[in-house]
């Protein structure tokens, strides 16, 4: 299944190739975790996981067509 | 007294006397300060069903004990009336170095009652007050205003001042300090126009007293060190981007307002989210006094068509006049909010009162020749002119000087205005962020988001997550940041330091954090339960000044579109804003009945009976 991934602002110093939004192919069934792997976000590091616009988790499971977003702690207003 | 200095100056317009009163230490205890006081004189100095634009109408500017203390973010001051663009209170809040000022000349809070027959400003020095003529400063903007009175007062001076949208009661100008710092919201600047009051200047160079130095700052230094070993590992996203930076949260959640609230994504945004406005336009942070985060933005718009230089824009400026407007030209925006500033006008009510008028000519409801000009989805330079028309209420922008709501019913359609008790709404979408619904329809000022900012748990996470599209359950969490707001903009603080390092790490929000900072200023003995009761008490009150103004469940509202059209696509396809749900489990939290009007047992036990 093929899932996208955006990062951004300072999360995109964890995009490999400098490709801040790209897709992957992963075996079904697989969960956000996968993605984290992928670009090697150290343990501790602090960020918002989304799936498909929903707070998500490590553990949060991935579906063919899902988006990943990852950005850094925000808040504000 | 110590944390408060015990005096308010009052000031009457009409026979263009002053004089000062002792702070009664139990109000001051029971109210806190800022806000807390607003609402306490506001309560028992005038009647509610008052006209804002009457003699009767007073203004209040009011800090907190931890304002200039140095308590970090303690730089906050409220201004407090009776609001023309709602007819409820206003509640405008502002940072920067006047308030500190302000506590510095030896004043808790101003109270200016009536109106003066012509224009004047009032020059504070020490605690001495002066009203002056201003004749020579009516017209001017506010940074002119600013440096006028600096070079006819002290160079050392803080003002805080109306521009000429205040002077022309346009109903959303607001009272800048500082040059840039706006307690923007409500009409706050229009009711000082009316006074014909032009400016406040303070010079104040006192100490702030406080009960227990040594426990304050080993307390102090507690916070702080925490505060600096968090943004070493983790840079506050608040000083890197600004509140701009909020973009990227509510746009990938879905809640990001766009087209006057017709959809909740905006194709341009990444044109006007906070990176791009830290490398664009960026020239350095700015602080308010006392202040670790430094979000405040001085940027620079070289782009020709909208060259300026100023502060700004905050993340609710870029919802407003950008994607709810469709403008994804950020020189544009930010030119915009500069005339914001030096006009005297919210840029929130600005923004979304252009975006009403743009819904309402693609609907046929009014004729671009009304406006004197096309005025299509997205138009970057008619946002610009209609900003300065409103600030200078010419042409069209008369029309835009009410705002949203009179707009739209001037032209048949007041469903098409964005707003809870005719304010318009600060850039989080309801159908995708439930309790921010809530927060809206039952704040005392209309649409905001500082009366109780539910975002906070909804969209980012603290203290901890809590579903945004789930209406279910968040009664009970919107009225504890309601509560604790109440007690940060009593105290004087900032909510971006406060709810992240002051507060507990529960939904509920207690003030644990505050109370050692309150009793080591004040020396009030608070307990944990004093403190929290007391912002129950001041969203009591204020809701009572609400009742007896005439404003009951019947106005706790959101525009049909929130609660009954779903989102059209998005994250947050197919939502609505369940608000009655919410409503009767908020309202039994509150101790009020039904009709949202608190119980006599609630306001006995608070005090307000």
């Amino acid at each position: 299944m093929r899932v996208t991934v955006k990062l951004y602002n300072e999360m995109k110093r964890f995009a490999p190739a400098d490709q801040t939004e790209f897709s992957v192919e992963l075996k079904p069934g697989s969960m956000a975790v996968s993605i984290l792997e992928i670009l090697k976000i150290p343990e501790g590091e602090k960020f918002t996981l989304l799936v498909d616009g929903r707070r998500a988790d490590a553990g949060t499971p991935l579906f063919d067509g899902s988006t990943l977003v990852l950005f850094p702690p925000i808040s504000g207003g | 007294m110590s944390g408060w200095m015990g005096k308010v100056l009052i000031v009457d317009l009409e026979d263009q006397s002053t004089h000062t009163e002792d702070l009664d230490p139990q109000v001051a205890k029971d109210y806190i300060g800022g806000r807390g006081l607003g609402i306490y004189f506001l309560k028992n100095l005038m009647d509610p069903k008052s006209d804002p634009f009457a003699s009767e109408n007073i203004l209040i500017m009011a800090t907190g004990p931890l304002t200039g203390t140095g308590a970090p973010t303690g730089a906050r001051y409220m201004v407090m009336t009776k609001s023309p663009l709602t007819g409820a209170v206003t509640c405008s809040n502002s940072g920067g170095f006047f308030p500190t000022e302000l506590k510095r000349s030896g004043l808790d809070a101003v109270i200016f009652k009536g109106k003066s027959s012509k224009p004047v400003y009032l020059y504070i020095e020490k605690g001495t007050a002066q009203l002056r003529p201003a004749d020579h400063l009516w017209g001017k903007t506010t940074h002119e205003t600013t440096d006028l009175i600096l070079s006819e007062t002290d160079s050392r001076a803080r003002v805080a001042c109306i521009g000429p949208a205040g002077e022309r009661q346009v109903l959303f100008a607001s009272i800048m300090n500082d040059k840039d710092r706006a307690a923007g919201r409500s009409g706050v600047g229009a009711v000082m126009g009316d006074k014909k009051l032009k400016a406040v200047a303070v010079r104040g160079s006192g100490r702030i007293p406080l009960s227990d130095p040594e426990g304050f700052n080993a307390f102090n230094k507690e916070i702080l060190d925490r505060f600096n070993d968090q943004v070493r590992k983790t840079p506050l996203g608040l000083t890197v981007n600004g509140t701009a930076g909020v973009v990227v949260v509510t746009q990938n959640f879905g809640v990001l307002p766009t087209k006057n609230w017709q959809q909740g994504t905006f194709d341009g945004w990444e044109k006007i989210q906070g990176e791009r406005l830290t490398r664009d336009f960026l020239v350095s942070n700015k602080s308010c006094y006392g202040c670790p985060i430094k979000c405040g933005r001085i940027t620079k718009v070289s782009d020709p068509r909208f060259a300026g230089e100023g502060e700004g824009p905050e993340y609710e400026t870029i919802y407003a006049l950008g994607s709810n407007c469709m403008v994804d030209d950020l020189a544009a925006i930010t030119k915009a909010n500069y005339i914001c500033n030096e006009l005297g006008l919210d840029t929130i009510s600005m923004g979304s009162t252009i975006a009403c008028a743009m819904e309402l000519v693609e609907r046929g409801y009014l004729n671009e020749s009304e406006i004197g000009r096309p005025l299509r989805w997205g138009d970057a330079e008619a946002l610009v002119e209609l900003t300065e028309m409103t600030g200078l209420r010419k042409g069209f922008g008369n029309r835009l000087a009410e705002g949203s709501f009179r707009l739209a019913s001037s032209c048949g359609h007041p469903e098409l205005a964005m707003v809870s008790k005719k304010q318009e709404f600060p850039g989080y979408e309801p159908r995708g962020v439930q309790g921010m619904g809530l927060a809206y329809a039952t704040s005392p000022i209309g649409g905001s988001h500082m009366r109780g900012d539910p975002a906070y748990f909804e969209l980012f996470g603290i203290p901890k997550p809590m579903d945004p599209r789930e209406w279910k359950g968040k009664a009970r969490p919107v009225k504890a940041f309601q509560d604790i707001s109440a007690i940060i903009d009593s105290a004087g603080l900032c909510i971006f330091f406060a709810i992240r390092n002051l507060t507990g790490k529960d939904l509920d929000v207690l003030p644990t954090g505050i109370l050692p900072y309150l009793n080591t200023a004040t020396g009030a003995k608070y307990t944990l339960e004093e403190l929290s009761r007391a912002g129950d008490r001041i969203i009591t009150a204020e809701r009572m000044f609400l009742v007896h103004a005439g404003f009951t469940r019947e106005n706790d509202t959101l525009p049909r579109r929130l609660t009954h059209d779903p989102m059209p696509f998005g994250p947050a396809k197919g939502l609505t804003c369940r608000l009655e749900e919410m409503l009767d489990e908020y309202y039994r939290e509150r101790g009020w009945n039904v009709k949202g009007i608190p119980d006599p047992e609630k306001l006995k036990d608070l005090g307000l009976d």
